[in-house]
Formats: structure tokens, C-alpha cells, sequence
């Protein structure tokens, strides 16, 4: 029993002297009454200078407590320190431990400083994101604004009595102002995928009716070169889809324009495929563009989507285009959950292939087709202040019968509104004193006040961002057209809300 | 004469610093009001007292008055419990 109760003791001595956690015995003044080797190793005392002394203890039983340890040279070292009661001698007395947390500490505070300074990096990339995405925008409609004026100038010269030679140089003017049209849209478009600001929109539509407007649009170019364009579209797709219409058509108009453009000789086909049935409401589709062209080689059938790459250098002087398109085109495509690739065979011909999951569309929702160029007797007022924009518009509707009076700002249009009867306004946005927005808002107000019906405001502007078409839409207008505004689109407005009245 | 006579000695301004002495000064405020004497000594400042006092953690409460004199180590965030050792214990 006695040996047993030796042992015992003996193997709890070298416990405590071998247990690299420092323990403390104080009594109940604070006093130390012992420290094992671990605790003479972290306070830098030996057990002589400090048995006796007054330590203290924390407050407490069981709870970690943060400390500094000042150690002799002067050192400091932050531990935690946990107390527990115990009988020691046969005197209640608190068992101190302690344990070394500096290190944890310095990280835990080299951690708060890095998320702090990255928190600081993303807010400052953040902001500089935005500033370029402003910049981009404002640029976009810095520039579109004079465009208008110049596309619309050459459209009405085009239209007046012009020698062979004069017909060809504005034909030129109008082929160059689009092509740095669609330059700017391609850019603007790229910026905004890259920082992530294109939205999906999806709408119901026809495939048959898509795929044929892209053959009526891109048709001409193609037969201008003798090639012919051909479509086929799978018979088991449902009469109306499910997607991002605008977007989808993009990316086919970008691939079917890429053939033309590379194809001497022969034919394109468009091809419309059903892939997978996923389940009863969506279908994963692929869709095809081959060509007869001259091919792409090899090794650059990876780099063909990255931004700015033809096929090679020469190709540009060649056949022109940003060299965007192949890049825009893949970005949605994948914003959209599909895949594209492309095959080719040298002197052969090259086909591009993409994926897009689209559900079945509502058919009460469907795209109303039907073309508008018939318009009857309306009297409009046009809100725009840039007098060459005044004179686009003026020279759009020579031809209809349409009376005009024009506003300089939206001050004037408010008083010409309150003392006229019209059926339709065309509302430029940015003009001096009242802006478009500021004057449709006050419409709607008098509208309202008096019960009148909603006339439709057409809003003209050269912004383009989703969120300021959803501006103009919430102050009241019907409808948001793009600046420049073509012919066409105007007619088409016109005759669809007259048609409504 | 005041009744207590209070050093808290802190080391620097941390946060485990700065929560020992705002712990101190509202008991202090709330239950000794003009009783008391409460020193608060950073040893960053004086680094010699520390020694002279024995202090090793910090931060380190010492009541000097009244007797006996006790040591309390931490931030002192268990105000049940530092009204005891204070012998605050009846105070309402």
C-alpha cells in the first residue's frame, strides 16, 4: 500500500515537472506556493525568486483570461490564464495554468490587417471598376450623340438629288458611321460582360421567326457575294421558346456575319438543333454556323475567341471587324450556361458550334411580329434641342403624314402640351432647363390630375445602359428608343402607338 | 482618509487594458463613489515599478488599502466576483 502510494506520488511529480503547460499554485492571499518547470521556463524566474511572492490570481473559476507576461529582460509574451480551486497542503488554494498564445495572437492581428487591407484593395478595384464602367457608358453616348447627327445627315443626303461619285461618297459616310456604331457597341458590350453587368432577359419568341429574320437581315450581304445562306431547324422544337432573344440572336448574327465575311465561294448553313430533352420545359439546343471559307489553321483554333485575334494580323487590313465579336460571342454564351467551339479543315470550310438551354415559351407572351409602316394622320410633338437632330426627324417623316411642332427643352414641350392636342411626343432626355425626364414626369402629373388618357412619350437617347432605360421607364415613358435613331424604328413606333389609339 | 486605495497596472492600450480599467472605474463610481483612490500606472511608462512590485501579468489590480493586500490579474470582466474579492459583496 505504501509502496503503491509512493509510486503514485512519484510518477505525479514527473508528471507535473514534464507537462509543457505552466501551472502555478497560489493560496488564496495570492501567494505562490509552487511552479513547475514549464512555468520557470515562461516567467524567466527561478522557483527561489518567486515562492512566497504575491502573484495574484484572475477572477473567476474556469474562464480564460487574456494576460501579458512581463518576463526579466524585459520581454513580453500574452497568455491565457484559467484558474481552478484545489486543496494544496491541506489549504484551499488555486491551481493556475497558463498557456503561451503570442504567436496566435501576432497572426490573429496580421490576419486582421491583411482582411483589412484586401477589404481595402476590393473597395478601391471596386470603385475603379465603376469609374471605367461610367467612363464607358459616357463615352459611349459622348460619342453616339454626334454619330446621330452625322448618320442621320447622310441618310437625308442620300435622299436628294446626288451626282454617281456624291451617291458614293455618302454611301461610304453611312457604311463607315456604322461600322464605328457597331465598334462601340462591341466594346461597350465587352466592358460590361467583363465586369459582370449583363443582365439576362429572357422573353418568349419564335425560333423560326428568329432564325428568319437573321436570314432576311444577312441574306443580301451573302448573295452580294454569290455565296448562298441556307437554314434548317429541327421540326420537334415547341412553336414558341423561352430565352434571351436579343442576345441569342447577337451571337448568331456575330457567327453568320464571321461567315460571310471569310467565304469566297460556295454556302452558309444555319443549323438549329435539338440536343437534349432535359424534361418537359427546357431544351438544350445546338446551334450551328459552316461554311465553305478558306478555313482556320490548327494552331489557332483555341486563341480564335480571345479578344482582338484573327486569324492572323493580315486578316484585319483584309477583311476589317473589331475582333471582338468571337470574344462577346463566347462570353454570353457561357453567361448562359453553354458551351462554344468551332471545327474547320483547311480550304475547307469552318463550322461554329454553341450550346444554350432554352425552356418552352408562353405563347400569350409572344413577340408580336406584325411590321408597322403604315401610319395615318398624327400630330406629334418632338422635344429635342440639337437642331440637326430636329431636321433627322423632320426628313424621317417628310414622307408621312405627320404634323410636327417642335420643343427647344422640356419647359416649351410642358406648355405646348397643356395647350395642344397631340398623339404622341417624342421626348429627347438630355436637353437644358427641364430635361425629357423631368417633363414627362410633370405630363403624367397633369394627365392624371385632369383623368386624361396616357399619351405615349417615346424617349430618344444615346444611353443604352439597362439602367437608364429603366430611368426613363420609371418617370413615365412608353417606350425608350436608341440614338441614332433609323427610319425604320421610327416609322415602326409611330405607326404601332398610333395604332393603339 | 479614503477607505480604498486602488493601482490598476496596465501595459499598453489593448483592448483586455482598456476593459480592466473601464470595469474598475464604474464599480469604483457605483459603490465606493467618494471612498476611494484608484491610480492607474501603465508599466510601459514605468517599467522599474513593475519590478519593484513583484507585478508579472498585467493587467494586475493591487488594493493597498484596506488591508490585506490583494493581488487580481486580468481584465476584471466578472464584476460578481470583483465585488467580492473587493468585499463589495453587500453593496446594492
Amino acid at each position: 500500500m505504501s509502496i503503491n502510494t509512493t509510486e503514485k506520488k512519484d510518477e505525479l511529480i514527473y508528471l507535473v515537472d514534464h507537462i509543457p503547460d505552466p501551472i502555478l499554485i497560489v493560496d488564496f492571499d495570492g501567494i505562490t506556493q509552487f511552479m513547475n518547470p514549464a512555468a520557470e521556463l515562461l516567467l524567466g524566474y527561478n522557483k527561489s525568486d518567486y515562492i512566497g511572492e504575491q502573484f495574484g490570481y484572475p477572477l473567476g473559476a474556469n474562464i480564460k483570461r487574456e494576460v501579458t507576461i512581463l518576463r526579466p529582460q524585459g520581454e513580453k509574451i500574452v497568455c491565457d490564464i484559467n484558474k481552478v480551486e484545489i486543496i494544496w497542503k491541506n489549504r484551499q488554494s488555486y491551481l493556475l495554468s497558463l498557456r503561451d498564445i503570442t504567436k496566435r495572437k501576432i497572426m490573429y492581428q496580421q490576419l486582421e490587417l491583411s482582411i483589412l487591407e484586401l477589404k481595402q484593395a476590393k473597395e478601391a478595384a471596386e470603385i475603379a471598376n465603376k469609374v471605367k464602367s461610367e467612363f464607358l457608358a459616357t463615352m459611349s453616348h459622348e460619342i453616339r450623340t454626334p454619330m446621330n447627327a452625322i448618320i442621320g445627315m447622310a441618310d437625308i443626303l442620300l435622299n436628294t438629288q446626288l451626282s454617281k461619285q456624291q451617291k458614293e461618297y455618302v454611301d461610304i459616310f453611312i457604311e463607315s458611321g456604322n461600322l464605328l456604331l457597331n465598334l462601340i457597341d462591341d466594346i461597350l458590350d465587352l466592358s460590361k460582360l467583363e465586369a459582370g453587368r449583363i443582365e439576362i432577359n429572357a422573353t418568349s419568341f419564335r425560333m423560326d421567326y428568329l432564325i428568319m429574320s437573321i436570314y432576311e437581315l444577312m441574306a443580301p450581304r451573302a448573295h452580294e457575294k454569290g455565296l448562298q445562306l441556307k437554314y434548317l431547324i429541327d421540326s420537334r422544337l415547341p412553336e414558341t421558346l423561352n430565352g434571351d432573344f436579343a442576345r441569342l440572336r447577337q451571337i448568331l448574327i456575330n457567327l453568320v456575319g464571321n461567315a460571310i465575311k471569310f467565304t469566297a465561294k460556295g454556302k452558309i448553313v444555319i443549323e438549329c438543333n435539338i440536343l437534349e430533352f432535359a424534361d418537359d420545359k427546357s431544351f438544350e439546343i445546338l446551334f450551328s454556323v459552316a461554311d465553305t471559307g478558306k478555313g482556320i489553321s490548327e494552331n489557332k483554333l483555341d486563341s480564335i475567341f480571345n479578344s482582338f485575334t484573327q486569324e492572323d494580323s493580315t486578316t484585319t487590313r483584309k477583311y476589317g471587324g473589331t475582333g471582338l465579336g468571337l470574344t462577346i460571342s463566347k462570353k454570353l454564351v457561357e453567361l448562359f450556361g453553354g458551351r462554344i467551339w468551332v471545327e474547320s479543315k483547311i480550304n475547307e470550310g469552318s463550322t461554329f458550334y454553341f450550346t444554350m438551354r432554352l425552356n418552352v415559351g408562353d405563347k400569350s407572351t409572344e413577340k408580336n411580329e406584325k411590321s408597322y409602316t403604315e401610319i395615318k394622320p398624327l400630330r406629334i410633338l418632338l422635344a429635342e434641342d440639337i437642331k440637326t437632330n430636329q431636321l433627322v426627324v423632320k426628313q424621317y417623316l417628310k414622307k408621312s403624314p405627320v404634323d410636327i411642332d417642335i420643343a427647344e427643352n422640356g419647359r416649351i414641350a410642358l406648355e405646348l402640351f397643356n395647350t395642344n392636342i397631340y398623339d404622341l411626343i417624342l421626348m429627347d432626355i438630355r436637353m437644358p432647363e427641364v430635361d425629357g425626364l423631368e417633363a414627362t414626369r410633370q405630363i403624367r402629373k397633369v394627365e392624371q390630375k385632369k383623368g386624361n388618357k396616357k399619351i405615349p412619350i417615346i424617349a430618344l437617347t444615346a444611353g443604352v445602359t439597362p439602367e437608364e432605360i429603366q430611368v426613363n421607364l420609371d418617370s413615365g415613358c412608353s417606350e425608350v428608343l436608341e440614338k441614332p435613331v433609323r427610319q425604320s424604328k421610327l416609322l415602326e413606333v409611330l405607326s404601332k402607338y398610333c395604332a393603339n389609339t | 482618509m479614503k477607505k480604498y486605495i486602488l493601482n490598476l497596472y496596465i501595459a499598453g492600450q489593448d483592448s483586455v487594458n482598456n476593459t480592466a480599467i473601464n470595469n474598475l472605474t464604474s464599480i469604483c463610481e457605483t459603490y465606493l463613489k467618494d471612498t476611494y483612490e484608484l491610480n492607474i500606472i501603465d508599466i510601459e511608462d514605468h517599467p522599474e515599478i513593475a519590478e519593484k512590485k513583484k507585478i508579472v501579468a498585467l493587467p494586475t489590480l493591487i488594493k493597498e488599502l484596506p488591508e490585506p493586500v490583494q493581488k487580481i490579474i486580468g481584465d476584471l470582466s466578472d464584476l460578481m466576483n470583483l465585488k467580492l474579492e473587493l468585499g463589495l459583496d453587500g453593496c446594492q
